[in-house]
């Protein structure tokens, strides 16, 4: 497999759960872990499912699950806030896998690692997968296709 | 020295734009009303508004004057040689001479033009009853001159419910760029007026001097009250978790078209099993039998999408029982009492207005008292008498940890009902702000300090030298009137000496405002290619005015409308885009505005839920609304609204962009702010190539006005219809000059 599919596949069977142990994708999932180029981490967040590459191939839209609250309704995102996101790589090189990871040289010079979930952000992704059975299957939709710059609804 | 006639500053008029003509009337007294007089020794002084430069600091000999002997201060001012009509202008400060400096920082800060705080003006409005030291003469040149009308009426009861408020603009540089809001929200007890600013970090100092925060202390109290909870059992148990377990796992394989898996299954039994355990329990309640109950039922919905399939679950809540209970609360307790002549203020949390937008009648309400949480810190003062007023400073909120966008965040608010319109703006006096609407005079000063930043002319040669010579102009004035006024002055304590020299202070600031105009203007206009301000302030394309579009007040720049064809060109078959996916676009067009993330809130629009680091708020970009550059062939989908000729934007001074995804961070000190990559040169932005670049303007955009895009994107035919009704219903035709139905399409239209 060419290292370009490879890293492809990785990254999809990161974000859908299929290194999954327990036989539910369900169980685990992807976090990114972005690092600045001291070293110094910048983000660390659970990823939602879905994800969509750029028509360019030099990046992907991702929505980081950010925003989350547990406020008197139960636990609830702001979609504002939990927005989509770019992952976009430099020319030079192309994301590679290291270990288990998928690893992208950003343009911003910053390193992104998409890994598997674990921990507070496995259990984010969790109330995410919840939170998102509020939704209406339009909204859930329009979540899906990473094409919004704002969210206009509800939970904004 | 000079005389200080008026004929002695008539040859610094300014020209010849016509617009920043000399404010002609005099400072006001601090605490007297405009047109009513002040007895003193020195006479009556001032109507009017009070000048421009209220928010400019006090020469370091008059900050002295509060603690050193009277005449030894005043003696040190007048030995300073030079006056006001012997500084030539703007002579000393050719781009050879002047090596680069960096006035503006590229961050979010105020205009490069702003000159930094200091405490001694702090006291302006202290102390009303001080006798003016003006003279008869002075009286005599103020009645012969015109007053500079303001650039923008003040509503004396701003439009209740109205979403965006009425955008004003005051003058000064307290404010960044200049303006304020105000909005009156409903509310059962009558309108809720309040002005809404941000205030500038040169300005701080000032308002915070304005105030006594004795400190606080937290103490328990005990409230009553109700709370929404699991039962006890159910914790016990976890028939909730086990319940959402095996929801999730089934709603993933009817979500994702998958085969339902033997791990959902098994999670299935593992809740049956638990909820079935306690329903054939004797010995529980009936509440645990009905909270048994409620998850049972949800399971058998489960088992059944686990044998058919179908469309994905409903959302499912958990067992909850309501219950009053006492609960221990925090609050914060003053530790003193404030100091005498100041504010009290208490520290809290920072918070946000929580209002809400009726979708149905478009109307903002709120009571207020709601508000919602915020990460940072701010103040709540006491203003008296029903009035108050929240601020949020710069220096409590450290910008790598606490919310960027509300940094300076400041809110007026007067007692419930109409009508305060105009001391919402006055009121601002008693934090030691300017409160006096901006005149054209001042209009062109922020102009000019909007332009040198939007160009980054900071760094230009010759730069410092005509801000140095511009502040110099004023400490020079300064002076000249303190000599005038020399023999009354002597007589004063400390005290009224400290108030007549604030007053100078303005009135030389007000003075000398057109001079430092023009100081200015010419190096503008040198260190953007002209001969000279001349030649600038005639050129067509210098508009030192704000665009007023209905909703928003903007300023734009003399790079683009003077270069129209240019940009145009330079855009040629790309576009920008904002896209809100599947959202609501009729609701959306309904407000009439894209705002930012800070804008929404105000209008009541969002939950206030949620916090996070890579939040816009964080980065400062939720003080903006995000734009992309696309190829104008790019079919835009569905929810997208569509700017096909960029210029109409690109004119405002406001924005900044990035090629590629930097989170709008305009806050140097988070991780995506990045200095080399921001830009405001709308040519390089037209360049933008990455799918992920992002052009922030501040505020927002007025969907409806000038700033209307050129093609909204509907995702049907019925959302088009819908939309088209309601703009029939509120006589909207045109958009842009075009007719809507040529605006709106929809997808399949492109």
């Amino acid at each position: 497999m060419a290292a370009q599919q490879q890293w492809q596949q990785r990254f999809l069977d990161l974000l859908a759960g299929h290194h999954s142990t327990t036989g539910d994708p369900v169980d685990t999932g992807a976090r990114l872990v972005v690092l600045n180029p001291d070293g110094q981490e910048a983000l660390r967040a659970a990823l939602a499912r879905h994800f969509r590459f750029m028509d360019d191939g030099q990046g992907v839209w991702v929505r980081p699950l950010v925003g989350g609250d547990d406020t008197g309704e139960g636990y609830l995102f702001n979609l504002g806030i939990a927005r989509r996101r770019a992952l976009q790589w430099t020319d030079a090189t192309d994301p590679r896998l290291v270990d288990d990871a998928v690893v992208m040289d950003l343009v911003t010079g910053q390193l992104a690692r998409v890994e598997p979930a674990d921990a507070a952000e496995l259990t984010e992704l969790n109330r995410w997968e919840e939170f998102t059975d509020r939704l209406t299957q339009e909204e859930d939709l329009a979540l899906r296709r990473l094409d919004a710059d704002s969210w206009h609804g509800r939970f904004s | 020295m000079g005389t200080g006639s008026k004929s002695s500053h008539q040859s610094y008029a300014v020209g010849p734009t016509a617009l920043a003509e000399s404010p002609t009337s005099p400072v006001e007294l601090p605490n007297v009303p405009a047109g009513e007089e002040v007895a003193g020794p020195g006479g009556a002084v001032g109507e009017g508004p009070a000048g421009p430069g209220v928010q400019e600091p006090l020469p370091d000999h008059a900050a002295s004057l509060q603690d050193t002997d009277v005449d030894a201060a005043l003696e040190s001012l007048l030995q300073e040689p030079g006056s006001v009509e012997e500084l030539g202008v703007p002579g000393p400060m050719s781009a050879e001479e002047e090596p680069p400096t960096q006035i503006a920082s590229p961050e979010e800060a105020e205009p490069p033009l702003q000159e930094p705080s200091e405490a001694g003006l702090s006291a302006v409005g202290d102390d009303g009853a001080v006798p003016a030291a003006d003279d008869e003469a002075k009286a005599d040149e103020v009645d012969e001159e015109e007053t500079d009308p303001p650039l923008t009426p003040v509503p004396a009861e701003p439009p209740v419910g109205e979403p965006t408020g009425t955008p004003i603009l005051v003058g000064g540089d307290d404010f960044i760029h200049s303006e304020a809001t105000l909005i009156a929200y409903a509310s059962p007890d009558g309108p809720r007026e309040v002005l809404l600013t941000h205030v500038s970090e040169e300005a701080e100092e000032k308002l915070l001097d304005a105030l006594s925060i004795p400190g606080t202390h937290m103490e328990d109290i005990e409230v009553e009250e109700e709370v929404k909870e699991r039962l006890d059992l159910d914790k016990q148990k976890k028939l909730g978790e086990l319940t959402t377990t095996a929801v999730t796992s089934v709603q993933h394989k009817l979500k994702e078209h998958l085969p339902m898996s033997e791990a959902s299954i098994a999670k299935h039994q593992a809740a049956v099993d638990a909820v079935s355990a306690v329903l054939n329990d004797p010995g529980v309640s009936d509440d645990e039998k009905a909270m048994a109950q409620h998850y049972m039922d949800q399971l058998d919905v489960v088992k059944d999408k686990i044998a058919n399939g179908g469309e994905p679950l409903p959302w499912m809540q958990p067992y909850e029982v309501t219950a009053t209970k006492m609960v221990t609360k925090q609050v914060a307790v003053p530790n003193g009492e404030p100091e005498p002549g100041s504010l009290e203020a208490t520290v809290r949390k920072a918070s946000r207005i929580k209002a809400e937008l009726d979708p149905e009648t478009g109307q903002s309400s709120w009571d207020g008292v709601t508000r919602s949480q915020a990460n940072g810190t701010e103040y709540e003062i006491d203003m008296g008498e029903g009035w108050k007023a929240v601020y949020r400073p710069y220096k409590e909120n450290d910008p790598s940890s606490t919310e960027y966008s509300l940094r300076g965040q400041l809110e007026v608010h007067a007692p419930a009902g109409a009508g305060h319109g105009k001391d919402l703006v006055e009121r601002l006096e008693q934090l030691h702000l300017v409160n006096k609407p901006m005149t054209a005079a001042e209009g062109e000063w922020t102009y000019l300090s909007n332009n040198i930043q939007a160009q980054g002319l900071s760094q230009a040669a010759g730069m410092k030298a005509a801000m140095e010579t511009a502040q110099g102009l004023e400490d020079l004035q300064v002076q000249e009137l303190v000599h005038q006024r020399m023999d009354a002055l002597m007589g004063l304590d400390s005290d009224d000496l400290q108030t007549q020299m604030k007053r100078i202070q303005l009135e030389a600031a007000q003075k000398v405002l057109p001079m430092k105009v023009e100081v200015v203007r010419d190096a503008v206009a040198k260190a953007s290619g002209f001969s000279g301000g001349a030649e600038l302030a005639a050129s067509p394309g210098y508009e030192p005015t704000p665009t007023t579009s209905g909703r928003w007040l903007t300023w734009s720049r003399f790079d683009v409308t003077g270069k129209q064809e240019e940009v145009t060109k330079a855009f040629s078959g790309r576009s920008l885009t904002h896209s809100i996916g599947s959202g609501d676009l009729a609701g959306l067009l309904s407000t009439g505005v894209l705002a930012s993330t800070e804008k929404r809130a105000t209008m009541g629009i969002g939950s206030g839920v949620g916090m996070s680091e890579q939040d816009d708020k964080m980065t400062g970009g939720a003080n903006s609304v995000f734009l992309r550059v696309q190829p104008t062939s790019s079919d835009p989908g569905g929810g997208v609204l569509v700017w096909d000729d960029p210029s109409v934007l690109m004119r405002r001074s406001d924005y900044y962009g990035y090629n590629g995804d930097h989170y709008g961070a305009i806050n140097p000190d988070h991780h995506n702010y990045s200095a080399e990559a921001i830009t405001r040169d709308p040519m390089k932005i037209a360049k933008f190539y990455s799918g992920a670049n992002e052009v922030m303007f501040r505020g927002g955009l007025d969907l409806l006005g000038a700033e209307a895009p050129s093609r909204i994107v509907c995702k049907s035919a019925g959302e088009r219809k819908k939309i088209l009704a309601s703009f029939s219903a509120r006589g909207i035709n045109e958009l842009g000059g075009k007719p809507v139905e040529d605006v709106l399409c929809v997808t399949d239209d492109n």
